[in-house]
């Protein structure tokens, strides 16, 4: 009897294992997936963010908030908290503010370094020049960031595959070698 | 005993040559390369006190110790 329970014992542990590395598979498998449709999600809010400056006129912090509705938590964030930044403190500038947030915000995204490069240049613009200048670099920062969707996309069909099977395999090696 | 270690190795010798052949498909050869030398040595940790025994008995043979 008493073999019997550690039996299952071991059989539980080994479970566990499998089940904790297949999971560790997928979450790395999904951050490929959402860094590709955050980065599209991001293209777009910046098109509509080109248009309300240039067509709209709309006040920056307005603007942000605008281009950043029907976006999901962890992105609309940068927009949201830049507009809130600017309009709670006078002495902040644009850039100031912008760079701030995407600080605070960028841990909570799927994306890397090259897309904060991309929109931390580009906040140096932003509200600083004409209306004409800025639709500029708005467009300049999407194409950057349409370029790296398009890689985004291929790695994500690379490797999110591999990271599913390679969890699973990795946890099932784990429990052949304890056994 | 020796039993359980053949089959122990014969289940890393399949999941390393799984992990091998993904990780080819994906373009990470180098990678696939170092996952089979790990195995390589994995597997021989697991049978490195048979071949020290081998050694002692063919010492014992050979040399008259």
């Amino acid at each position: 009897m008493i073999v019997q329970t550690s039996v299952m014992l071991k059989l539980f542990g080994a479970v566990l294992i499998i089940l904790a590395g297949t999971a560790i598979g997928f979450v790395q498998a999904a951050s490929y997936v959402n860094r590709s449709k955050q980065l599209r999600l991001l293209i777009y809010s910046l098109q509509r963010l080109e248009t309300e400056i240039n067509y709209g006129q709309t006040f920056l912090p307005t603007a942000l908030i605008k281009s950043s509705e029907g976006m999901e938590q962890p992105l609309s964030k940068i927009f949201t908290e830049t507009a809130q930044l600017l309009e709670d403190s006078k002495e902040l500038s644009m850039q100031e503010a912008w760079q701030q947030t995407i600080e605070n915000v960028w841990g909570h995204t799927a994306l890397r370094q090259r897309e904060k490069d991309v929109l931390l240049r580009m906040g140096t613009v932003l509200g600083m020049s004409d209306a004409e200048d800025q639709q500029k670099h708005l467009q300049l920062a999407q194409l950057q960031l349409k370029s790296e969707e398009e890689q985004a996309v291929m790695e994500q069909q690379r490797y999110a595959n591999m990271w599913r099977s390679l969890g699973t395999l990795g946890a099932i090696l784990i429990v052949i070698l304890m056994v | 005993m020796e039993i359980t270690a053949i089959f122990q190795i014969a289940g890393v010798g399949i999941i390393i040559a799984i992990m091998h052949t993904v990780l080819k498909q994906m373009g990470k050869e180098d990678i696939a390369h170092w996952i089979t030398l790990l195995g390589f040595v994995i597997g021989i940790f697991m049978v490195i006190d048979v071949i020290a025994q081998l050694f002692q008995e063919i010492k014992s043979i050979f040399l008259f110790q």
